[in-house]
């Protein structure tokens, strides 16, 4: 017969310890997120570290022997060596992807060699012998911001003298003016000298890297550095109205119809 | 060679099932409709659009094959046979991803005439195609190695086939998370995204890297899936 108050608070706490230690893992967890997405909330991850860590305490000292079941159990034992190996696993894995990822080789198979740089950017960033640093501005929402962080990626990738950074021309107007620009486009800068372009092809980038390493800071007097052209086939085709029926029959008909009566008679074959 | 034994034991199984077929001939439908409305109807010989939209009918076809590898054995009772056999866990792991694993390139094989007929009337950029299809079908692996991790979890089909589609799709989207954060967990994020990496296969750029990834992605799933098992032997 449980009487005394202190007697009832401790059974009543003590029923709760597991939910308790899951609520402060979560808590850790949590804090774990917003540490590495947003590291200055410094209030808010010491406030969630510190009860996580208090609700686990809290409930190991409600349930001691829990702690000790945990050590000792069979199914645990086998769970806390599964959580080893795969993190040993998983951690090898994440090696592989880094160096696959530092050492990366492309295999272009698209018909203008959409991916590969041209033989003149290949000279100009070859021919580089002091760092570019390039600052685009583009909206999250702009369409040319992918485009023009996949050219600066293959840029940078081929010579590590260029670095970049793509900043919101909309939160950071005044970054964006004190470079001269009053929306989107690319500031190259190469020691005291700067240039800049608003397209956002390879030519315009080969370009500004010339212009900037040259010192050559009047646009009109620069001409864009001449790339071979490539020109992709034509893809288009016209079809009758009764090549498109047929077409229609085939694909959503024909095909599907086939696999089902197929199915149907080995199923019942073999049923 | 116990491995295969499973394997084609997994695969007449897939054949013996109207459920299968099912999902095999909705999967064609969607297929169909697919290349009719991105290709035909524009008037453009490419599959990008096709690749591009197929890619997410798998996050929710695929699991609905794998649901049943793992947990409908647990369930029926048969799991705890085959565990008793004189068989490792990684054997039962890796022949039923291979088992799905055909299964779903057969599925794959009729979707070739749709090429056949942009042949025909237009001029498709093939190695672009190619490199699509292997896109699609390291994609496959992925989604079919989340599958069997599910499958391992839980004995309920169901649970186990919408919990595939949720970590898929988390995975699937994870990628615009990376965009909006930025940083180094943005890049990590971003990193992580399937799309991100399959979305180079569909373009026609074929990188080390992104094969890397999705293998890793498979042999980790299917590793843990494994692990699993051995805990509930």
């Amino acid at each position: 017969m449980i009487n005394h108050p202190s007697q009832r608070f401790n059974l009543i706490f003590r029923s709760h310890a597991k939910l308790l230690a899951t609520i402060g893992f979560i808590v850790l967890m949590g804090s774990a997120i917003t540490f590495l997405m947003n590291p200055s909330q410094t209030f808010l991850i010491q406030i969630g570290t510190s009860v996580g860590i208090v609700l686990i305490l809290f409930a190991i000292i409600l349930r001691p022997n829990a702690l000790h079941l945990a050590r000792t159990g069979r199914q645990v034992r086998y769970a806390s060596n599964l959580t080893v190996v795969c993190v040993a696993f998983v951690t090898i894995l994440v090696i592989v992807n880094f160096f696959s990822f530092k050492h990366n080789l492309e295999f272009d198979l698209t018909e203008t060699g959409e991916f590969t740089l041209s033989e003149q950017t290949i000279t100009v960033l070859e021919s580089l012998s002091e760092p570019v640093q390039i600052v685009g501005f583009f909206g999250p929402d702009d369409r040319r911001r992918a485009k023009i962080k996949e050219y600066l990626e293959r840029y940078s990738h081929f010579n590590d003298l260029i670095t970049y950074e793509l900043h919101d021309p909309n939160t950071e107007a005044s970054l964006a003016q004190s470079y001269g620009l009053d929306n989107y486009g690319l500031v190259f800068l190469s020691g005291v000298y700067d240039y800049e372009v608003s397209e956002v092809d390879e030519q315009a980038i080969t370009t500004g890297l010339m212009c900037v390493t040259t010192h050559k800071h009047n646009q009109e007097s620069v001409e864009l550095v001449p790339l071979k052209t490539r020109y992709p086939s034509d893809r288009h085709f016209s079809l009758t109205l009764f090549q498109t029926s047929l077409i229609f029959l085939i694909t959503l008909i024909f095909i599907p119809l086939t696999v089902l009566i197929a199915g149907l008679r080995i199923w019942w074959m073999r049923r | 060679m116990k491995t295969l034994i499973i394997a084609r034991r997994e695969l007449s199984t897939f054949f013996l099932s109207p459920l299968a077929y099912i999902i095999g001939v909705a999967f064609l439908f969607i297929s169909g409709f697919i290349f009719f409305f991105t290709a035909i109807l524009n008037g453009i010989a490419s599959l990008a659009q096709f690749f591009n939209v197929i890619s997410t009918v798998l996050l929710f076809i695929l699991p609905l094959l794998t649901m049943r590898l793992l947990s409908n054995e647990a369930r029926s009772g048969t799991l705890e046979l085959l565990l008793t056999a004189p068989i490792r866990e990684s054997e039962v792991v890796i022949g039923k991803f291979l088992a799905t694993f055909l299964f779903f390139v057969i599925l794959l094989i009729p979707t070739f005439i749709y090429l056949v007929i942009l042949m025909y009337y237009g001029n498709p950029d093939l190695p672009v195609t190619f490199s699509s299809y292997l896109g699609i079908i390291l994609l496959g692996n992925v989604l079919i190695s989340f599958g069997i991790l599910t499958s391992a979890l839980f004995d309920n089909q169901f649970v186990a086939a919408l919990l595939a589609v949720m970590v898929s799709l988390l995975f699937w989207l994870v990628g615009g998370l990376g965009v909006v954060i930025g940083g180094i967990a943005g890049f990590i994020f971003t990193y992580l995204s399937i799309q991100e990496h399959y979305a180079d296969f569909v373009m026609g750029l074929i990188t080390t890297n992104n094969i890397v990834y999705f293998f890793s992605l498979t042999v980790g799933l299917l590793f843990i899936s494994t692990h699993i098992l051995r805990i509930r032997r």
